[in-house]
């Protein structure tokens, strides 16, 4: 299951009327979105969106009746156990890593960055980030890890020759292991400009 | 002797002259203004204070030259309070020895025995840089890593001081030499915090960093080079350290003594 599916599914979870909802649903053997709503004391919106919902995640079915023409919904439960997946390896896609530690860099010339150094080690602890301009312009810190820190220490200067990834992890003799958070924390610089890659 | 060639010259009219025209205004008004007793107090009390600040400098830097400035300032003072007319052999005495302590005093600031040494270092670093092209960023620049004992950079930072060339922060795993713009604030702990100034970094395991300040980056005539610049800063005081070590003190004293830099 996707990320952002998991986290519909669990929002419809985590509703204050979730578990009597589910009660309904089982105990009753087809129910319409007017009478669940009158039943919890809900807006019948709030339980037709809900049902809906629980529609699309093929947890309950719905099926068309008509009465005294006017057609409505009427939904009952078709799973009466169900699991959430979530698989976070989806959210760090290891394929291309090898390509991007060849990637080389350097600081951007007049980065409008602070760079705030730890006390007692060779390493960056945090940065500040300017964002916008003028009276909008506001600072955001990103505090670092200490591997982030010394990769951004031995990180090569505007005017100095680009350095590839791996050679700085190298370099600031950064564990390999820690190259996920290196990537990230690189492409985060980059998207702000303050770290500039090689053409 | 050299002028500066890459660092901007000192503008004379600011650092000199503005200064002696201001002291010696209130120097006028405040005789004009007071009687002679409470004008010639006044002024032995700066003269006390400067003759504390001078021993101050003297335990700090353990350099026995401040025994001058601190001799004159004393005596100068002495002067103030006990020369008058009535007492002709203490008046010629004091005048004789604050004339005498002035006279070496002088020649240790013309010989520059006495001074800090903020712009010869800016200055001597500069000369390794060649390029140009602005790339200031106040992140710190590893230079190198050097074989050194904790009990040579101990000393190493003594002479340092000693010569006014940088002023050590001790910390439990590294030394910071700073260069202060103005070293007085360091020694008297007015200021005690080196992020926002020039500094070298020498650590517990032989790395050597240095940060240089967009202050002083702007003192120098052209956009060097920053990333040579700071390496160039670095080699500079690992230079000053191996030269120490091998008992070649003089010859940084003399290299700096070589520039034509009077403040």
């Amino acid at each position: 299951m996707d990320f952002k599916k998991v986290s519909r599914i669990s929002n419809l979870l985590s509703k204050s009327f979730a578990q009597d909802f589910f009660q309904l649903l089982v105990t009753y053997h087809d129910i319409s979105a007017s009478q669940a709503a009158s039943r919890l004391d809900l807006h019948i919106k709030t339980a037709q969106d809900f049902l809906e919902e629980l529609h699309n995640f093929d947890i309950v079915e719905k099926y068309e009746v008509l009465e005294k023409k006017r057609p409505y919904f009427r939904y009952t439960i078709k799973k009466l156990k169900f699991s959430i997946d979530v698989d976070l390896s989806a959210l760090y896609p290891m394929d291309n890593i090898a390509l991007q530690l060849e990637q080389k860099v350097r600081e951007r010339k007049n980065a409008e960055a602070i760079f705030s150094t730890a006390e007692q080690q060779s390493l960056i602890s945090s940065i500040t980030i300017f964002v916008g301009q003028g009276r909008r312009r506001k600072e955001r810190k990103i505090n670092l890890t200490v591997s982030q820190g010394k990769f951004l220490y031995y990180l090569p200067f505007p005017t100095s020759p680009y350095l590839s990834i791996r050679e700085i992890l190298q370099k600031a003799d950064i564990n390999e292991s820690h190259v996920a958070e290196i990537l990230d924390i690189v492409n985060l610089l980059r998207d702000f400009k303050i770290i500039e890659f090689s053409n | 002797m050299e002028d500066a060639k890459k660092i901007k010259r000192t503008n004379w009219i600011v650092q000199i002259a503005l200064p002696i025209i201001i002291l010696s205004v209130i120097f006028l008004l405040l005789r004009s203004m007071l009687d002679n007793m409470t004008f010639r107090f006044i002024l032995a009390c700066i003269m006390i204070l400067a003759g504390l600040m001078h021993i101050l400098f003297l335990a700090k830097t353990r350099n026995k030259i401040y025994l001058i400035p601190t001799g004159f300032y004393t005596f100068a003072a002495l002067t103030f309070v006990f020369a008058t007319k009535n007492h002709p052999a203490i008046t010629i005495l004091l005048v004789v020895c604050t004339a005498t302590l002035f006279v070496f005093l002088m020649y240790t600031l013309i010989k520059r025995k006495i001074k800090w040494r903020y712009r010869e270092v800016l200055e001597l670093a500069a000369r390794y840089v060649a390029d140009t092209g602005n790339g200031f960023t106040q992140r710190p620049y590893p230079v190198a890593h050097v074989t050194y004992s904790r009990d040579d950079i101990t000393r190493f930072a003594r002479f340092i001081l000693k010569y006014g060339i940088a002023y050590p922060y001790y910390e439990k795993e590294r030394v910071v030499f700073v260069i202060p713009q103005n070293m007085l604030l360091h020694l008297l702990k007015i200021r005690q915090n080196y992020l926002k100034e020039t500094h070298i970094i020498f650590n517990s395991h032989g790395e050597v960093a240095v940060t240089i300040t967009k202050n002083d980056y702007q003192k120098y005539q052209d956009e060097l080079s920053f990333d040579q610049l700071c390496a160039a800063l670095g080699s500079l005081f690992i230079d000053f350290l191996e030269k120490y070590l091998n008992d070649q003190g003089k010859e940084i004293i003399e290299k700096m003594n070589a520039l034509k830099f009077v403040v």
